[in-house]
């Protein structure tokens, strides 16, 4: 099978998909970065609707191609960008975004292939309220509508315009907004559920907490203090240690490329596994966090820098940010640290469960090794 | 996937039935894999040949262009938009695609917009309303008519089925009765048959229609054929003669293959026996269809001859661009989630909203087997009075109505 005829059946298959029959929805998403007079906007228009509308199918084959879109791209910017108003709305001043569009793409969904227009909208202030006017194709259908997106400051909004609402005015410093705080809160939640090097960094800490190594093998650690003392030394030095580093990368006051930032996470975990198989440092694995947890600060900063913060979003989000991978962390320790207490006395813990799950996360970490430095 | 594969090639032999379904499914398995990751991120296509999309095609679809011309030229002229606006609603009823609907509400929007707006164009807007579940507005326009021309059939007939849709009985029958004064006295007849046989008078409506469909079944347009074979289908379904049922479908079939409504009715009797090699058999091209394509779910979901995802995985997607509140699918989405999902409860909310807007034997039986499900004992118990009320009678709900005794 040659890669056009690959490629042409994936093609296929995504246009046997368009005949799914629902209404017609557009995608707006608008965005707003930075203290920036310019919307950056992404618009996915269905290709029924534009042959509809405008006229894609030149021939008349009954099958729309890339040559054929691409010759009425200026037709269809002429149709869409005048039903399309922005307007800045900063107290009592008004002003018309002007909009451009700077490429355009296609774009498969559900219900089949859409033009995607990217374009940039040059309000004269920056809007402290954007005010979207959607008239697109309701003159055509009637019940067509507008899916319009609107993030800022890492925050979105979304909006459904209509023939019968096309109108909305949204207020786009939300800053302060409680909603925001929980969903920056529910972001670090996630981050640290969903980053398994992590959590493994985290084990490998926490497992030894419960016993102690004496004369080349592990034995149960007797004292219940001792163990909590330990577990609650090891996590508060993590925390406090990723914390710094967070922040730090997150105001850009350090910048480590995500290859390099990413590998020595890696490592990391692949040496507090090896303490566990050979243990060097036995008492003061708190340090160890310490230092470490530095390292894993700067690897959450990348995800926030994926959220796209403007500068007066950024204290606010990095402290939700924060408090959620604590609360996502303090879950994981509150279910993990009770089952190894009461597992600690058992051999099947001490010698097989300790060592070997040392041994299964050494090797995923030197896998990781390999896969992000060569990434 | 490989099991899959290991499944398909052991059972070549039997390509006659299930050759077709099988390699589709490899295959689509793998372009949907494949489509998945191409179609993850907006991209420039390699060249001008490539493929982006089909449009719908048919000789009807080839018509809109000149009627649209036609129109364009003369943009006041309310033939011309009827005769266009007629063609959208044909294709958009056939094939259940919204979009043709809308662009039938649409081209006579601006005629409706003048103070008397033509009888036929609010027939006509009344009829697109109709299809596309809009049945407040529907009924607004159909009176708009009827003021006019207080015996015009289509406008009696459109309204009778909106009222009876909706469970206003006796409105609907009052309806059907002024047909019986124009000429349609055919029309009349099933109008009422149909409304009664949700009344406590199933079997003798069935045998009436019965009856009625074997004298003049060569006098009757193909479409009104495929109609009538239908709605006797359905009812021999609710006598529990599912024999009876399975040949009113088929003979539906034979005088429209097309007509999709039957099908997922015939379907879901093939269903209900678990045959579901014959589910794919008559389903399987029509995956476009949501309706359909729910049925081709619920046949794989049986697990027969093995389980697998496929259908279902494109129904959920569907599903979950569809959000918009959609009248026209609460019935299919209910069941989706209690059949697929396994969801009694947003299955329940989604049947009682439904029920809000359609009462047909389809939606009564949604909402029984969702509250039961759902062991939600007041909404049983509020379906079971509606039954009672009126006397509605379905051989497929016994179990779930016994059940519900129990609980």
């Amino acid at each position: 099978m040659s890669v056009r005829t690959l490629l042409a059946t994936v093609l296929l298959f995504c246009a046997t998909l368009s005949h799914a029959h629902k209404q017609s929805d557009s995608h707006l998403t608008l965005e707003l970065t930075a203290n920036d007079h310019v919307l950056h906007g992404q618009w996915d228009i269905a290709l029924r609707d534009l042959d509809y509308v405008v006229g894609l199918d030149a021939n008349a084959d009954d099958v729309i191609t890339w040559g054929e879109l691409r010759k009425q791209l200026h037709a269809i910017e002429s149709y869409a960008l005048p039903r399309l108003h922005l307007t800045s709305i900063d107290g009592p001043k008004r002003s018309h975004c002007r909009t451009a569009v700077n490429e355009a793409l296609v774009d498969h969904h559900v219900d089949g292939a859409y033009v995607v227009l990217r374009f940039v909208a040059a309000c004269a202030v920056r809007p402290s309220q954007l005010e979207v006017n959607y008239r697109l194709l309701f003159d055509a259908d009637p019940n067509h509508r507008g899916l319009l997106n609107l993030r800022s400051d890492g925050f979105d909004q979304s909006v459904v315009l209509s023939m019968e609402s096309s109108s909305v005015a949204l207020n786009v410093s939300a800053q302060n907004s409680p909603q925001q705080l929980r969903s920056f809160v529910t972001e670090g939640v996630w981050h640290i559920w969903h980053g398994y090097d992590h959590i493994l960094f985290l084990f490998t800490l926490v497992l030894p907490a419960v016993v102690t190594y004496r004369a080349g093998a592990w034995e149960a650690q007797t004292s219940l203090r001792a163990s909590s003392l330990d577990i609650i030394k090891v996590v508060t030095s993590f925390t406090a240690a990723h914390s710094l580093t967070l922040s730090l990368a997150a105001l850009d006051v350090v910048h480590l490329p995500s290859r390099v930032v990413e590998t020595a996470i890696a490592f990391t975990v692949l040496l507090g596994a090896l303490n566990i198989l050979c243990p060097i440092v036995r008492e003061r694995r708190w340090i160890v966090a310490l230092l470490f947890g530095l390292v894993h600060g700067l690897g959450f900063a990348s995800v926030l820098a994926d959220l796209n913060l403007t500068a007066r979003g950024v204290l606010l989000s990095l402290a939700g940010f924060n408090v959620g991978v604590e609360l996502g962390q303090l879950a994981i320790v509150a279910v993990l640290a009770p089952a190894i207490y009461l597992l600690r006395e058992s051999v099947l813990y001490r010698r097989m469960l300790l060592p070997s799950g040392a041994a299964a996360i050494s090797a995923l970490a030197i896998y990781w090794i390999g896969v992000r430095w060569t990434a | 996937m490989t099991c899959l594969l290991h499944r398909c090639s052991r059972s070549a032999h039997e390509r006659r039935t299930f050759g077709p379904w099988c390699r589709r499914f490899v295959l689509g398995g793998t372009a949907l894999l494949l489509g998945t990751l191409a179609c993850a991120e907006p991209f420039v296509p390699v060249s001008d040949d490539v493929v982006l999309e089909r449009v719908p095609a048919s000789p009807q679809h080839r018509q809109f262009k000149s009627l649209r011309r036609a129109l364009a030229a003369n943009p006041h002229d309310v033939a011309a938009a009827l005769d266009l606006s007629r063609a959208y609603l044909d294709v958009g009823r056939r094939t259940s695609d919204p979009r043709f609907l809308s662009y039938a509400q649409a081209t006579l929007a601006p005629f409706l917009k003048q103070s008397h707006p033509p009888l036929d164009v609010l027939i006509v807007s009344g009829t697109a309303m109709q299809s596309s579940h809009r049945f407040d507005e529907a009924l607004a326009l159909l009176e708009q008519a009827l003021a006019i021309d207080a015996r015009n059939s289509q406008a009696l007939l459109t309204k009778a089925t909106v009222l009876q849709v909706r469970g206003e009985y006796d409105a609907a029958r009052k309806t059907c009765s002024r047909l019986l004064t124009t000429a349609e006295q055919l029309v009349a007849i099933t109008c009422i048959a149909s409304v009664d046989a949700m009344n406590g008078k199933l079997a003798v409506s069935y045998e009436m229609l019965a009856r009625l469909s074997a004298n003049s079944a060569g006098a009757l347009p193909r479409d009104s054929r495929s109609w009538l074979s239908g709605q006797l289908g359905e009812m021999a379904v609710r006598l529990g003669r599912d024999p009876d049922a399975e040949r009113h479908f088929k003979t539906a079939l034979v005088a429209d293959p097309n007509d999709l409504y039957v099908k997922g009715e015939y379907a879901d009797l093939l269903l209900r026996q678990r045959r579901v090699r014959e589910v794919f058999a008559l389903l399987y091209e029509h995956e476009a269809q949501d309706a359909l394509l729910l049925r081709l779910a619920l046949a794989e979901a049986l697990g027969i001859p093995v389980r697998s995802r496929r259908w279902r995985d494109m129904y959920a997607a569907r599903y979950t661009v569809a959000r918009r509140d959609d009248a026209a699918h609460g019935r299919e989405q209910a069941r989706f989630e209690l059949d697929i999902n396994g969801n009694a409860s947003a299955a329940l909310r989604l049947a009682q909203s439904n029920w809000q807007v359609q009462r047909e034997p389809a939606d009564v039986r949604m909402l029984v087997r969702a509250a039961h499900a759902a062991h939600d004992t007041s909404a049983l118990a509020g379906i079971r009075a509606w039954i009672d009320a009126h006397h509605y009678e379905d051989a497929t709900l016994n179990a779930d109505i016994s059940g519900g005794d129990r609980t």
